[in-house]
């Protein structure tokens, strides 16, 4: 063996060595990973490919549950739906985080106050909120409907039985939340790009419109990025706003995905087609947030 | 400085906690409850079971008790449980206390992985027929007091014939009014189905409606009830199914969602799964005349509208007398258990006389056995027409969730708009279909 095998072989080693200690040191988490994230897919998985009612045995039913998943229209429609609500709530929660991140960046009196304030909808339970807008636009008690009638409008609309109404309002709740959670994270990311991008803007006569799309924004990108995906993450898991608020209806026109996995798995036992309706739901997700990472490195 | 403010602070700390901690404990001392001698205690004469040397017999042994979150910790079982453990000190009892919603869902996977609770609170006949009760026949039988159950509380427990549970508390619907309204308009209280409809018309004016609907299959199967109708049909053999789309029960539900769609004598009901809320608000708050509800809500009214309580009329639920639906629960033992004899012991304490009155009388849940309706506690005029209604209150008959669901939903699309025969005819495809789904 000459020298620089030698070398060579002995720096491999050290270079062993060092991943050795790297994935040990990776391990409790890999572990933790591998038996609460792995595990259950792959359980879930298993799962798809049979007929389970609890406290009955699985039995093994091949594809039928996948056959099934195909024709289920209502399935469809609250993946329909689905897509409807994330889309519209997280666009409008990110751009109106942004607007509301963007003038809380400047210097006032009783900024702290509103960036506890804004923040305050993240951290009340979802079913309190639902109920607030129920409150609201309920069309026997609601205030809303109240005060239309006092001011002589004598038959209002009865929101939450409308089809298009009722996902609007579910859509303005989203909205609600997601502004809420957003905020702090782009305010913490607009605080952090320089200020002597804006005074050099300043000096070239940029205006406050030029210096928002043109510095602010592309400086937020990558926070903007991981709003939308936590955007769409999050609105994929709303059931507690759509159990409060409409129960899926009026005719299912806002029944969302896992509301609806939930109704099969649990409420009618069907723990087997549950777990296909859940893979049924992976690729959308993956597609989704895949999409908003290529739109996100278009602009690069 | 500091550690004594710290120390101030901790001190404050504990004071509030204790002060927030709702400690409803036994309301009788334990030694009140201890039974020193129970082979030479009278039982029948306190109203409690009589001492079963077979469960004084047993090994030690723990009891995982599942009782609802609004029962677990209350007083009444409290006591009936230490009272218990002082008669067979061979038996420990540990009470947890789940939401009513939850309890099923998680006894069934209990049941499934292989490791049950021993007594679990919820309706028995859905249980049984889900394969997560154990049948007892055997021990009822042994006990021979079925006779002092009422029929409906019976029927709850069980499933196609055989007995799932004891039942614990029961309950119906019937007529609530507000007197002075009813004066007002000159107008009778309604008996039939067709009064309802032609009084609630009458009460109905800009500000008030006449009546409040419910979008919900239990409550509308107590008009369905009333009028001598069914939505499943019996079989020789005793089996049942769902039977949605007869033509008594699509006129019942045709002419009761027509009361909120055409008469406009009523609200559309809200679109929540929740049901329960909205005629007591309505009622309430002035903004409807009368409704139909259970007697959870005579305590509501008489706590959050003391107003209305004090103008309150009741009567039984219009129809042709043939009875309403029966509500309730039951006590049963999870597939799968090892202690089914002391568990039904146990369930005999929780439902003997003397622990059904003080649950009556302290939780307001009505009792199962027809003799304690003869006590002073149900002298109530308010109450008589649900004891009367109690008599001939019938099970919900199905059992299959998605069928519920499935008639739910239908009743909902009948009150948004669509036509009754059409979709109930939809109702019972679906039915059929899920019936087929879940066998196969």
């Amino acid at each position: 063996m000459n020298k620089s095998t030698a070398s060579l072989a002995s720096n491999n080693k050290g270079k062993w060595k060092d991943y050795f200690t790297s994935y040990l040191f990776a391990l409790p988490a890999l572990l933790f990973l591998f038996v609460f994230i792995f595990v259950p897919i792959l359980y879930v998985g298993y799962l798809s490919f049979h007929k389970y009612q609890l406290p009955g045995e699985p039995i093994f039913i091949g594809l039928e549950n996948y056959t099934r998943v195909l024709q289920d229209e209502v399935f469809l429609k609250s993946i329909f739906n689905t897509i409807v609500y994330t889309i519209s709530s997280v666009t409008l929660a990110v751009l109106l985080a942004l607007v509301v991140a963007y003038l809380l960046n400047r210097m006032f009196k009783g900024k702290k106050f509103y960036k506890v304030f804004y923040f305050l909808p993240t951290v009340t339970s979802e079913v309190i909120i639902a109920m607030i807008f129920f409150w609201m636009f309920d069309h026997n008690l609601g205030v809303i409907n109240y005060t239309l009638t006092a001011l002589g409008i004598p038959d209002p609309p009865a929101w939450l039985l409308d089809p298009f109404w009722a996902m609007v309002i579910l859509i303005m709740v989203g909205t609600w939340r997601g502004v809420s959670y957003n905020i702090p994270i782009l305010l913490s990311a607009l605080e952090s790009v320089p200020r002597s991008l804006y005074e050099a803007a300043d000096l070239d006569g940029a205006t406050d419109f030029h210096k928002f799309f043109k510095i602010s924004i592309p400086s937020v990108k990558p926070m903007i990025l991981y709003s939308v995906v936590m955007g769409i993450i999050g609105s994929f898991q709303v059931v507690a706003i759509v159990d409060v608020l409409t129960d899926g209806g009026p005719k299912n026109s806002t029944l969302v995905s896992l509301k609806y996995i939930w109704q099969q798995a649990f409420e009618f036992n069907y723990i087997g087609y549950g777990a296909t309706l859940s893979l049924a739901l992976l690729p959308i997700l993956i597609i989704g947030t895949g999409l908003a990472f290529k739109i996100s490195a278009r602009g690069d | 400085m500091r550690k004594i403010t710290y120390f101030l602070f901790i001190l404050f700390l504990a004071i509030i906690l204790s002060a927030c901690s709702d400690d409803k404990g036994s309301t009788n001392g334990s030694a009140e409850l201890d039974i020193k001698d129970p082979e030479n205690f009278d039982f029948e004469t306190e109203g409690l079971p009589e001492y079963n040397k077979e469960i004084a017999e047993l090994e030690d042994r723990t009891l995982d008790v599942w009782l609802a979150s609004d029962f677990a910790d209350q007083p009444s079982i409290k006591d009936a449980v230490a009272q218990f453990e002082s008669v067979y000190p061979n038996v420990d009892v540990n009470v947890v206390g789940y939401p009513w919603e939850d309890i099923f869902d998680q006894t069934r996977k209990a049941v499934g992985g292989g490791n049950p609770p021993d007594l679990v609170h919820g309706t028995g006949m859905i249980e049984g027929a889900e394969g997560v009760a154990e049948p007892l026949d055997d021990l009822w039988n042994k006990w021979g007091k079925e006779d002092e159950f009422l029929k409906g509380a019976i029927d709850l427990a069980s499933y196609e014939g055989t007995k799932y549970g004891v039942p614990i508390e029961i309950n119906t619907t019937f007529y609530f009014y507000d007197k002075e309204k009813f004066e007002e308009e000159n107008v009778e209280v309604p008996e039939s189905f067709e009064d309802l409809s032609n009084i609630s018309n009458e009460l109905t004016t800009d500000n008030q409606y006449g009546f409040v609907t419910v979008a919900n299959s239990w409550a509308i199967y107590g008009f369905i009830v009333s009028q001598g109708g069914n939505i499943v049909e019996i079989h020789e053999d005793g089996s049942t199914s769902p039977s949605l789309n007869n033509d008594q029960v699509v006129k019942i539900i045709e002419e009761y969602t027509n009361m909120a769609k055409e008469d406009r004598s009523s609200p559309i009901p809200p679109p929540q799964k929740r049901q329960v809320d909205n005629p007591i608000a309505m009622f309430g708050s002035g903004r409807a005349a009368s409704f139909v509800s259970g007697p959870w809500d005579l305590s509501l009214l008489k706590e959050q509208f003391p107003e209305k309580y004090e103008n309150l009329g009741t009567a039984m639920i219009p129809g042709n007398g043939e009875g309403s639906v029966a509500g309730g629960g039951s006590l049963y033992v999870p597939t799968g258990s090892d202690d089914k004899e002391a568990s039904f012991e146990l369930m005999k304490w929780f439902v003997s006389d003397k622990y059904a009155m003080r649950m009556a009388e302290e939780m307001g849940r009505t009792p199962v056995k027809a003799d304690l309706y003869d006590s002073d506690l149900f002298n109530d005029p308010l109450l008589q027409p649900f004891i009367e209604t109690l008599d001939n209150a019938k099970a919900f008959p199905i059992v299959n969730q998605e069928v519920v669901d499935i008639f739910n939903s239908a009743i909902r699309d009948i009150f948004d708009g669509d036509d009754a025969e059409t979709r109930l005819n939809q109702a019972q495809k679906e039915a059929k279909d899920a019936i087929k789904r879940a066998e196969g």
